[in-house]
C-alpha cells in the first residue's frame, strides 16, 4: 500500500514500464519477451531521472515484450502487479508509447492495474491516434505525444513533471489546463469570470472569426429506425411501457421525480381500467392533473383491454412497466431500454405501447 | 426574405376527367376530389359546384374561402402547420391561381347554440346588391359539405378547413412545372434611410376559449399572445388564416389573407414613398381591459423598436375588439408614431347613430370602409348551392326561412366578406 | 427621428440592514420599521402572521422555503412604475429614471401546502446557505436579504396563495426603495440601445422563460407568458422590473424576479454596446412546449425575429431544464443555420460522479459555442448552521409524499436541485463543468 509522502523531506519513488524495444531488449523478433525488471533507469527513464534530479528516482524498471503484454494480458498484468507492489513506489510511469498500438496497450494496462487494485497514481504518453487512448484514458492520466519518438525530448520532462505532482499528492486541475487527455469525468469548478461574462466573450470571438472552445461538446444523437409492423394484430401480445411515471398509489418503489435510473412492473391483470384512486403519476416534469384524473390519459389501459375483449389483439401482456422519464440521462435510458425489452422479450411480448406523458 | 410569385388567372374551370391546367381553363376531376375529402371520417358526404360571377347563384353556409396557393421552391409549404411543417415561410417561389376560390359551405350542427363559439348563416351572393366582397368576384369551386354526426366543433373546424386546403393545393399542383403569365417579386429591400418608415399592424381576434379559438398561425391556434413581428411574406404564404366556423362579414376568408391589399399597396410604396418595415399581427378581444390596455402598449413599443415613423392598423370582428383598435391608436400617437385606422362604421340601419362605439381623441385619421349596420335586401336567386333553408337568426326565432327567395337582411352581418376590412374596395361612408 | 428609450438607474449600495423606528436610508445603511413593514404585508389578510428577518453574507445562516426573491425599485420619474401590471398600470416601462437598492434582496418564505402532490406544478424546496461550500451556488449569499417568512391563513387555493406572497414581495420591496426618493444617487448608469457605431455587428439576446403554469410561471407586465410566441422587447422593460417570476417548480433552475432585473446576460450586452457589437434588443421566447411542432416553430420564429431586426449575433439563456432545453436547442440551430453566430450558457448533466453522458439531455451540432454554468447531478453536503430562516425543517421529496429533516443540521443531498438558483443559467455565477 502507497505510504503518505512529506513532499520536502524524501525523494519520490518511481517504477517505469517500457516495452522491448525502449528497453533495449531487441526488436519485433523479441515481442515475446516475459517481465524482465532492472534497479535503474532504462532508455527514456534514463530522461525521466535526468528530469528528476535530486527529487526523486527510479526504483525499477519494468521491461515486458509487446506480444507478451497483449496475448498474455492476465498474467502480465499480475507479473506486473506483484512487481510493482514489491517496490512501494509513490508513482508510475508508462511508456511513452507515441502511436505503438501495443505498447499502447501494455502502458495503459499497467496503469490501469496499478491505480484500480494498489491505489497508486499512474501516468502514461502516447499519441492521441493510439488506440489506447480511447480504452485507457477514463483509467489513468495519458498525455499527449506526436506520433514517433522524435517527440521523446519534448515528452520526458512533462511526463516528469506530472508524475512528481501525482507522487507528492497536488491537485490535478482540469485536462485543458493541466495537458492531459480528458478522462471522461465532468468536474465542477469555479471559473475567474462569471458564466455571462465567458459567454460574451466567445460571443465576440465567435463574431470576429476568432478561435473559441465549446465548454460543453455535445454528441449528436442517433436516430432509433421503428420496428416493422406486425402482421397480425388478433394473435399479438401488447404490451404497455411508459415514462410517465404512473405508479401504485403510495409509489411502493419510491421512485424518484427526476432524474429516475430504475424502472418496474406492476400487475395490471387482472384491471379494465386504472383507477384514479390506485394509480398516481410522480412524475416531476409535466402537468400531472389531467393523469392524476384519469391515469387511462397517459397509460390507456382502459382501451387496450376493451380492443383484448373485442378480439382486436390477442392478449394484454400481465404487466405494465413503469419508469420516470425527466432529466434522465441518455446512456441511462439506453441501459433501461436494453433491460426492457428483454424483459418483453422473455414473456414472448410482440409489440409494446410507449406512452411518455 | 425573397418571395416570387407567379399567378396563373383563371379565366373558366370545366369539370373533366383529369385534373389539369389548360391555359386559362383550370380542368377539374370531381370525382377525384371528393373521394379525397371523404376521407375524412368526420365528413359524411361531399359535392362540388361550380358557381360564377354575374350568375344569379347564392352560396349560403359559407364558412370559408380558399385560394390555391403552392410552394414550388424554397423552405416550407403554403398554408404551414395545416398542409406541412412549420418551417418559416416566406422565401422561394410560390403560385397562385388568380380569381378562383375554393369556398367552403357546410352547415354546422349547433353544439354550441349562442354566443361568438355559434355557427352564424354566411351568404355569398354572385350577384346584386349582396355581392360586396372579393370573393363575389372570383370564379368559385364550391365543396358542400354534409358532417356526420358524434363530433365536436373542434374537431368539424379542422376537417371542413382541412378539405378546402387540401382541394386548393390539388388544384395548384396543376401549375408545377410551368411558367407563371406574371411573376412578382415580393422582398423588403433595404430602401433610402430617409423614406418614412411605416409598420402594418394587423389586429385579428381569437377567443382561446372556444373549442377551435379561430385564428391559427403556422396551425397553432392564437391564443393568449403579445403583439407578434413578422414579415409580409408569411402572410402571402398563409401562415395566418382563418378558422371554418363561419365566414359571416365581421371575418374575412382565408382568400383576403393571403391577398391583403394593404400589404400588397404597403409593398408598391416600399421604395418609393416609403419604407415597409413589417407586419404586427396583433392579438386582440382581450377579456380584461388591462390586457387590452398591455397589448395595445406592447404594440406601440414594438412599432417603436422597428424605429416606425408611422403605421397603419386594421381590425376585424365587431364590439369587444374595437377597443384594442382604439387603445393601439393612442399608444402609438402617444409614441409619435403617426398612424391611419382603418375601420367600418356602425351608424344603425339608417345612419343616424353614432358611427364608432368608443373613441379615444388621438384617433384623428380614420378610413371608413362602409358600415355593418345599413339594411340591406337581397333579391331571389334562381339557383342556391349549399342547401335550401337558412337560419338567419338561431338565438331568436329559430326559423328557417326558403334560400333562393328575397331575403331582407337588418344588417350585413351575414354577408361573407360583407365588410371590406382591409380595403379592397372604394365603399366608405360619407356625412350628408 | 424620435427619442429611444433611454433609463437612467440610479443604485444606492447598501452595506447594512438593521430594524429601527424609522424605515430610511442612512448613508449606505438601511434602517427598516419593522411593525409598518409587517403592516403592509400583512395588509391582504392571506397570512396569520409574518416574521421579517435580515440575513447578511458571512453569516452562519442557512434560509429555506424560499419563493421568490426581488431588488428594491422604484420609478422616480418618467412612465409607469416599476414591476408594472402588479403595482401599477401597464404603462410601458424603461424610460425616465429608476432607484434600487444596490445588494439588498427582499425574499418571501412559505410553506405552501402541497395538495396536487406530484406532477411539476408544485412548490418545492429552496435553499439559501450565506456561508460554507452551498454559498457559491447562489447569488444571494452575497446580499442582505430581507425574508418575509409568511405563515398562511388556511383553505385558500394555490392561485390566491401564489398571487397574495407575490404581491406582498414587490409591496415590501418598493416600499424599502422608496427611501431612495427624492436623494441623488451614489451611481447613476443609462442604459440606451442608440447606435453610434453603424458598422459594428449587431446582437440580440434570446431570453427563453419557462411559464406553464401556477407555480412555474412568468408574468410581463402583470400577464402569465404561458402562450407567449416569440417577441421583440426593449432590454429597459426588464430593467424596469416588466418580468417577474413566479417560478417556484425546480429552485436551481429558476430565475427569480431579483435576476430578470439584474439579469447578467443583459448587463454583458449593455456593457459591450457600442465597443463590441451593437446590442439592439431582446426576444422573449418560452420554453416548455408541449408538441415538437410548436417547438419548432418558436424556435423558427425566434430566428425570423432576429433576421428581420439584421442581427449578426445572439446569446441565448433558457430557463427551467428537460424539456425546455429542446427549444433551446433548435433555437440555437434555427438561429446558426440563419447565419447568426449564437452563444448559450447551460447547465450540464453527468451523473452523480460526473462521469455521466451525454452531458445535455437534447442537442444539435449547431451548438458549438455552450458555456457551462455547473450541474445540479452532483451530491452536496451542507455543514450545519447557527441560524436557519423561514422554518425548521426542510421538506424533502415531495413527489414522495415528502420527509422533513432539521433545518440546522449538516444535510446530506442527492442532488443540488434544491439550492436557490444553483444552475440558474443568466450566467451571474462562476461555477462550470470541465473536462478531467
Amino acid at each position: 500500500m502507497r505510504t503518505t509522502h512529506d513532499q520536502m523531506t524524501s525523494p519520490i519513488r518511481i517504477v517505469h514500464y517500457v516495452n522491448q524495444f525502449f528497453g533495449g531488449i531487441g526488436g519485433e523478433e523479441r515481442a515475446d519477451t516475459e517481465l524482465l525488471i532492472r534497479e535503474h533507469p532504462v532508455g527514456p527513464g534514463v530522461g525521466i531521472a535526468r528530469a528528476l534530479g535530486e527529487r526523486g528516482r527510479i526504483v525499477a524498471t519494468l521491461i515486458g515484450g509487446d506480444n507478451y503484454f497483449t496475448e498474455r494480458m492476465d498474467v502480465a498484468r499480475s507479473a506486473a502487479l506483484e512487481a510493482i507492489e514489491r517496490y512501494r513506489p509513490d508513482v508510475v510511469i508508462a511508456g511513452p508509447a507515441f502511436n505503438a498500438g501495443r505498447y499502447g496497450m501494455a502502458c495503459g494496462e499497467v496503469c490501469k492495474a496499478v491505480t484500480e487494485t494498489l491505489r497508486i497514481p499512474s501516468v502514461t504518453a502516447m499519441s492521441p491516434h493510439n488506440p489506447a487512448v480511447s480504452l485507457y484514458r477514463r483509467s489513468t492520466y495519458i498525455l499527449p505525444t506526436g506520433e514517433s519518438a522524435a517527440s521523446m525530448p519534448h515528452i520526458l520532462p512533462r511526463l516528469t513533471a506530472f508524475a512528481h505532482r501525482l507522487a507528492i499528492g497536488d491537485a490535478i486541475g482540469p485536462a485543458e489546463r493541466e495537458g492531459y487527455m480528458p478522462r471522461g469525468i465532468r468536474g465542477i469548478i469555479l471559473d475567474e469570470r462569471s458564466a455571462a461574462q465567458r459567454a460574451a466573450e466567445m460571443l465576440k470571438a465567435k463574431l470576429t472569426g476568432e478561435p473559441y472552445q465549446t465548454e460543453i461538446p455535445v454528441e449528436v444523437f442517433q436516430p432509433v429506425s421503428p420496428a416493422a409492423p406486425l402482421q397480425d394484430l388478433t394473435t399479438a401480445t401488447i404490451a404497455l411501457v411508459t415514462t410517465s411515471g404512473l405508479v401504485p398509489r403510495g409509489n411502493p418503489d419510491g421512485f424518484k421525480s427526476m432524474n429516475e435510473s430504475r424502472w418496474a412492473t406492476y400487475p395490471v391483470k387482472h384491471l379494465d381500467a386504472l383507477a384514479p384512486d390506485e394509480w398516481e403519476p410522480i412524475h416531476g416534469g409535466y402537468d400531472a392533473r389531467f393523469a392524476r384524473e384519469n391515469p387511462n390519459r397517459v397509460v390507456p389501459l382502459d382501451v387496450l383491454r376493451e380492443l383484448e375483449n373485442e378480439g382486436v389483439i390477442g392478449r394484454l401482456h400481465a404487466d405494465l412497466i413503469v419508469t420516470v422519464g425527466v432529466g434522465t440521462p441518455v446512456e441511462v435510458c439506453q441501459r433501461m431500454g436494453e433491460e426492457i425489452v428483454d424483459e418483453l422479450h422473455r414473456a414472448n411480448v410482440s409489440a409494446a405501447i410507449f406512452t411518455s406523458n | 426574405m425573397q418571395l416570387d410569385v407567379g399567378t396563373f388567372p383563371i379565366n373558366s374551370i370545366v369539370f373533366d376527367h383529369h385534373t389539369r391546367l389548360d391555359g386559362d381553363t383550370l380542368r377539374i376531376n370531381r370525382h377525384e376530389l371528393i373521394q379525397m375529402i371523404q376521407e375524412d371520417p368526420c365528413i359524411e358526404r361531399a359535392e362540388i359546384e361550380l358557381a360564377i360571377p354575374g350568375e344569379s347563384t347564392r352560396i349560403i353556409h359559407v364558412c370559408d374561402a380558399i385560394e390555391p396557393r403552392i410552394k414550388v421552391s424554397g423552405p416550407g409549404v403554403c398554408y404551414p402547420g395545416l398542409m406541412g411543417p412549420v418551417d418559416t415561410v416566406g422565401r422561394g417561389v410560390t403560385h397562385r391561381l388568380g380569381g378562383m376560390a375554393v369556398v367552403l359551405s357546410a352547415e354546422y350542427p349547433r353544439l354550441i347554440e349562442t354566443g361568438v363559439g355559434a355557427a352564424h348563416e354566411a351568404i355569398l351572393d354572385m350577384s346584386g346588391p349582396g355581392a360586396l366582397g372579393p370573393i363575389a368576384h372570383t370564379l368559385n369551386l364550391v365543396l358542400v359539405l354534409a358532417l356526420a354526426s358524434g363530433y365536436s366543433q373542434g374537431d368539424y373546424n379542422r376537417a371542413v378547413q382541412l378539405a378546402g386546403l387540401k382541394v386548393a393545393h390539388r388544384l395548384a399542383q396543376t401549375t408545377e412545372g410551368k411558367a407563371p403569365p406574371l411573376r412578382r417579386r415580393y422582398e423588403l429591400t433595404p430602401v433610402d434611410t430617409t423614406l418614412p418608415k411605416v409598420v402594418y399592424i394587423s389586429q385579428f381576434y381569437t377567443q382561446l376559449n372556444l373549442p377551435a379559438p379561430y385564428l391559427t398561425w403556422y396551425g397553432m391556434y392564437i391564443t393568449d399572445w403579445m403583439p407578434l413581428w413578422v414579415h409580409p411574406n408569411e402572410i402571402l404564404d398563409g401562415a395566418l388564416i382563418p378558422g371554418a366556423v363561419g365566414g359571416d362579414a365581421v371575418r374575412p376568408s382565408s382568400w383576403e389573407y393571403v391577398n391583403n391589399p394593404i400589404i400588397a399597396r404597403l409593398y408598391e410604396a416600399h421604395g418609393e414613398a416609403l419604407a415597409f418595415l413589417g407586419v404586427i399581427v396583433h392579438r386582440t378581444r382581450f377579456e380584461v381591459f388591462e390586457e387590452k390596455q398591455l397589448s395595445a402598449n406592447q404594440a406601440a413599443k414594438l412599432a417603436k423598436l422597428m424605429g416606425a415613423d408611422g403605421a397603419i392598423v386594421t381590425w376585424i370582428g365587431a364590439g369587444n375588439a374595437f377597443i384594442e383598435g382604439m387603445l393601439t391608436v393612442q399608444a402609438l400617437e402617444r409614441e409619435g408614431i403617426k398612424t391611419v385606422f382603418m375601420t367600418y362604421e356602425h351608424g344603425g340601419q339608417e345612419g343616424w347613430e353614432a358611427p364608432l362605439m368608443f373613441t379615444v381623441p388621438e384617433a384623428d385619421a380614420i378610413i371608413s370602409v362602409g358600415s355593418l349596420d345599413r339594411a340591406i335586401t337581397l333579391p331571389a336567386v334562381e339557383r342556391v348551392i349549399g342547401g335550401d333553408e337558412l337560419c338567419l337568426d338561431p338565438e331568436a326565432s329559430g326559423e328557417r326561412v326558403p334560400a333562393a327567395g328575397e331575403l331582407r337582411l337588418p344588417w350585413r352581418l351575414p354577408i361573407a366578406s360583407g365588410i371590406d376590412h382591409w380595403g379592397f374596395g372604394r365603399l366608405t361612408c360619407i356625412e350628408y | 427621428m424620435r427619442e429611444t428609450m433611454r433609463l437612467e438607474m440610479g443604485t444606492f449600495p447598501i452595506t447594512e440592514a438593521t430594524f429601527g423606528p424609522r424605515t430610511e436610508l442612512d448613508g449606505t445603511r438601511l434602517v427598516i420599521d419593522h411593525d409598518e413593514l409587517a403592516a403592509l404585508v400583512l395588509e391582504n389578510g392571506f397570512f396569520r402572521r409574518v416574521r421579517i428577518e435580515i440575513v447578511s453574507p458571512g453569516e452562519s445562516a442557512r434560509i429555506i422555503h424560499l419563493l421568490d426573491a426581488i431588488e428594491p425599485r422604484i420609478k422616480v420619474e418618467g412612465p409607469g412604475e416599476t414591476f408594472p401590471g402588479f403595482l401599477g398600470s401597464v404603462e410601458t416601462v424603461g424610460e425616465g429614471r429608476t432607484h434600487r437598492l444596490g445588494g439588498v434582496a427582499v425574499m418571501q418564505s412559505a410553506e405552501i401546502p402541497g395538495r396536487g402532490k406530484g406532477g411539476l406544478l408544485m412548490v418545492r424546496e429552496g435553499i439559501v446557505d450565506m456561508t460554507g461550500p452551498g454559498a457559491a451556488y447562489s447569488p444571494f449569499s452575497q446580499t442582505i436579504n430581507i425574508v418575509l417568512t409568511l405563515e398562511l391563513e388556511p383553505n385558500f387555493s394555490d392561485e390566491e396563495y401564489d398571487r397574495t406572497i407575490r404581491l406582498a414581495g414587490l409591496k415590501a420591496a418598493r416600499y424599502l426603495a422608496r427611501t431612495t426618493v427624492d436623494r441623488r444617487a451614489p451611481q447613476y448608469r443609462t442604459y440606451d440601445l442608440t447606435i453610434s457605431c453603424p458598422a459594428l455587428p449587431r446582437v440580440v439576446y434570446v431570453h427563453q422563460i419557462q411559464s406553464q403554469g401556477t407555480f412555474a410561471r412568468t408574468f410581463f407586465y402583470g400577464k402569465p407568458l404561458d402562450h407567449l410566441i416569440p417577441t421583440l422587447v426593449h432590454p429597459n422593460e426588464l430593467l424596469d422590473g416588466a418580468l417577474v417570476s413566479g417560478n417556484y417548480a425546480y429552485q436551481s433552475m429558476k430565475t427569480p424576479t431579483w435576476l430578470h432585473g439584474n439579469n447578467p446576460v443583459i448587463e454583458q450586452l449593455y456593457d459591450r454596446h457600442g465597443r463590441d457589437w451593437n446590442f439592439v434588443g431582446v426576444i422573449l421566447s418560452r420554453g416548455h412546449f408541449y408538441g415538437i411542432s410548436e417547438k419548432q416553430h418558436s424556435a423558427n420564429h425566434v430566428a425570423k425575429l432576429a433576421r428581420m431586426w439584421n442581427a449578426d449575433g445572439a446569446m441565448i439563456t433558457w430557463e427551467g431544464g428537460g424539456n425546455s432545453i429542446i427549444e433551446a436547442m433548435l433555437t440555437i440551430q434555427a438561429l446558426e443555420r440563419a447565419g447568426i453566430k449564437t452563444t448559450a450558457i447551460s447547465y450540464e448533466l453527468g451523473g452523480a460522479d460526473g462521469t455521466g453522458t451525454p452531458l445535455l439531455l437534447y442537442s444539435v451540432p449547431e451548438a458549438d459555442a455552450l458555456v457551462s454554468c455547473g450541474t445540479y447531478e452532483r451530491p452536496l453536503r451542507l455543514p450545519s448552521v447557527k441560524r436557519v430562516v423561514g422554518g425548521r425543517t426542510i421538506r424533502c421529496d415531495p413527489a414522495k409524499g415528502g420527509h422533513h429533516l432539521p433545518a440546522h443540521q449538516s444535510l446530506q443531498l442527492d442532488t443540488s436541485l434544491q439550492m436557490y438558483c444553483g444552475t440558474n443559467q443568466v450566467g451571474f455565477g462562476r461555477r462550470r463543468g470541465i473536462d478531467f
